[in-house]
């Protein structure tokens, strides 16, 4: 018998009993649906980390700490200095698209009538692509010297220093209109007070030019300015000029993770040239942790977000687990289901099954036309399922039902995340899977019907 | 003339609670290429089961069936529907139609399992059903037909694959006399057309005019075997 015949003549017979196979049909319609929603469900809850980790910093980013403790790599050496050459080895690993350091100094600084405590960070201009920073205006580019990027929440740092009490600098303020100057004085810009100790060396302030703004809101660089690393560098010698000629106690500029780094503890390393702190950008999410692995070997300690959003996702493993056990629950109800209508109707068909063995229906003929009945079920109950489990998918995220989802905070404003995501495979995951399923349920009655012997299948009536 | 059946010392034995029914007792019977036969007997004499066993839808307990040169009594299921297929085509009392499927559609499953191309099929379908006169009825259910017509359906059925054998069981048993005449008629009259063999078994004395032999049986063995009243046309008035 010919496949195409088969299916057609399959689907005639379950269309005899049209409420009765629509009922099996709806079964498996709900069944595929509740796995769809289920695991739809667990999607969203994955992507919503991922997003509000993303939030938290970029994913593909690790952070390298060395605070020179005196501690020992994993196989007893010397940890080596954080310093130049070490960034440039770190830039060499696999899957590392960009290193850049931490360089960060304390100063004061002045716009309009209102002073700060700010600090500025060094970094190459490169970086700047590689950290996906988001400028507005334009980055800093190779041949840049006094020129910033300034994040929009620094301004919150400064004050009206004449007034008689606190005055913070007003929301509208265009701190980046001003001119502005620095200075490694920390009584910079201030108002005379009695007993205040005038450093013995004035520092000349320093002109400075913003170029560009970070303006999203929660983004880490909001917070900071940037200058070009040789810039910094330069305030840095300048900064410990200035110190060491006030005696280093008068409220002169500080600055950390600088190239000198004194032992953290008294009991710990000697002194190192090196950095406290730098940024590793992986190529790829999946380079995040082997170099992680690679970089605790030197004997530094590094964090990345991809370990908060690792362990959210392990601690959500079992709920997504519960979720997918309740959807493949209710499929294997629809699934006996199948197997009942199908016990159902061959018993109703015994007659009919004897008259197509006389006539000459192969064994396999037989089993093959009520395996396609159920494969029918399958794909009906599967292709309504997928349509009830979009529908379903939309009133979710409609009236936000949320399984730890939420609403995160982007330039654009605040954005809802969805309860429920559908993939592109997941529609076509269940096209295949329901149909399987079902000729699964089917195999039994299959082969019961099968195995009717022609003479008692002729004999009753 | 070659016969293309050959029964040799056919048993077949049924348990009824305790006790051992032998409704075949020991027939050994030729029946020959082209033969319109007639099995002959009350009801419970064992005519039907021998059929079955003809026909390969029972197996004997003990002998051996050959149709052709082949042992029909060891081939294997599926060998058997292949077998019936390609060779034999079968009548019944109570017409067995696939209620669901139309007359045109009841005509082509044999050809259907045989995996006929659905044109083809169709095709000769139309000419069976011509040829038993039911032209105008093609796209009708079983039960929009009267027992009659239902018969010839199942006729028309029974030669679509062109068998070498049709089994015919009781074929008149649910009719009235006109039809009973008119299908007997019907049956021989293409049976003959295409050299086919005709098996009738029927306890109905009248059919067995229609027959070139009739072969009574009575307890599961061969009483009588007569020679028919009707050996040249098959026909009568």
């Amino acid at each position: 018998m010919k496949l195409t015949d088969t299916l057609l003549l399959s689907i005639k017979n379950l269309f005899r009993h049209k409420l009765r196979t629509l009922l099996t049909i709806s079964g498996v319609m709900i069944g595929t649906c509740a796995i769809m929603i289920m695991l739809s469900l667990g999607i969203a809850m994955n992507r919503n980390f991922l997003e509000q980790i993303n939030q938290m910093g970029n994913i593909m980013q690790i952070t390298v700490y060395h605070y020179n403790q005196g501690g020992k790599t994993p196989d007893g050496k010397d940890i080596p200095p954080l310093d130049d050459d070490m960034v440039a080895r770190l830039e060499k690993m696999d899957g590392v698209e960009g290193v850049a350091p931490i360089f960060e100094i304390n100063v004061k600084m002045m716009a309009g009538k209102y002073v700060g405590h700010v600090s500025i960070m060094g970094i190459e201009p490169r970086m700047f692509d590689i950290l996906d920073i988001p400028v507005n205006g334009r980055p800093l580019q190779e041949g840049d010297t006094n020129q910033m990027v300034f994040g929009r929440d620094v301004m919150y740092n400064f004050y009206n220093p004449r007034a008689v009490r606190w005055e913070p600098i007003p929301e509208d303020f265009d701190i980046t209109k001003e001119k502005l100057t620095i200075s490694w004085d920390m009584n910079y810009g201030e108002k005379p007070q009695p007993g205040m100790e005038k450093p013995k060396v004035q520092a000349k302030p320093v002109k400075v030019e913003v170029v560009g703004t970070v303006e999203q809101l929660g983004s880490e660089y909001s917070w900071r300015i940037l200058m070009p690393m040789d810039t910094v560098k330069k305030y840095q010698k300048e900064i410990e000029k200035y110190n060491r000629q006030n005696g280093g106690s008068n409220g002169g500029g500080g600055f950390y993770g600088g190239v000198r780094i004194m032992p953290m503890y008294a009991s710990g390393g000697k002194e190192q040239e090196g950095y406290y702190q730098v940024i590793v950008k992986a190529k790829s999410m999946d380079d995040v942790v082997p170099i992680m692995e690679k970089i605790k070997e030197l004997g530094y300690e590094c964090f990345s977000p991809v370990q908060i959003l690792e362990e959210m996702q392990k601690q959500s493993a079992g709920l997504r687990q519960i979720l997918l056990g309740i959807g493949i629950m209710s499929f294997v109800i629809a699934a006996i289901g199948i197997a009942n209508t199908m016990y159902m109707s061959i018993y109703e068909r015994t007659r009919e099954i004897g008259i197509f063995k006389v006539i000459g229906a192969r064994l396999n003929d037989i089993r093959r036309l009520f395996m396609m009945e159920a494969w029918w079920i399958g794909v009906f109950g599967g292709i309504f399922g997928i349509f009830l489990s979009f529908g379903m998918s939309y009133l979710l995220n409609k009236f936000n039902v949320s399984l730890g989802g939420s609403i995160i905070w982007t330039p654009d404003g605040q954005k809802t995340l969805p309860s429920s995501v559908i993939p592109f495979w997941l529609p076509i995951a269940a096209l295949i899977f329901a149909p399987l399923a079902s000729l699964l349920a089917g195999l039994l009655p299959s082969r019961r019907a099968m195995k009717l012997s022609v003479m008692k299948a002729l004999r009753q009536d | 003339m070659s016969s293309i059946i050959t029964l040799n010392d056919v048993y077949r034995g049924y348990k009824m609670g305790q006790e051992r029914i032998m409704a075949v007792n020991g027939i050994s019977l030729e029946i020959e290429e082209g033969e319109i036969c007639c099995l002959q007997g009350p009801s419970g004499s064992g005519k039907s089961t021998l059929l079955h066993i003809m026909a390969g839808l029972d197996r004997p307990t003990k002998g051996s069936i050959k149709i052709g040169n082949t042992r029909i009594d060891t081939l294997s299921e599926n060998q058997l529907a292949v077998f019936r297929q390609r060779y034999i085509g079968f009548v019944f009392q109570s017409y067995y139609l696939i209620p669901t499927l139309t007359a045109i559609e009841n005509v082509t499953i044999p050809l259907t399992f045989c995996g006929v191309p659905k044109k083809k099929r169709l095709q000769r379908a139309k000419e069976l059903l011509e040829a038993v006169g039911l032209k105008d009825r093609m796209k009708h259910k079983p039960s929009e037909l009267s027992g009659g017509q239902q018969q010839r359906v199942s006729i028309a059925r029974a030669f679509c694959n062109n068998p070498k054998i049709i089994f015919a069981d009781e074929p008149t048993g649910n009719l009235d006399t006109a039809n009973k005449y008119e299908m007997m008629n019907l049956m021989t009259s293409l049976a003959k057309e295409n050299k086919q063999t005709l098996v009738v078994v029927t306890h109905d004395v009248e059919i067995s005019g229609f027959a070139s032999r009739v072969i009574k049986i009575r307890d599961g063995k061969i009483e009588k075997i007569e020679n028919g009243r009707d050996q040249n046309d098959g026909k009568m008035a």
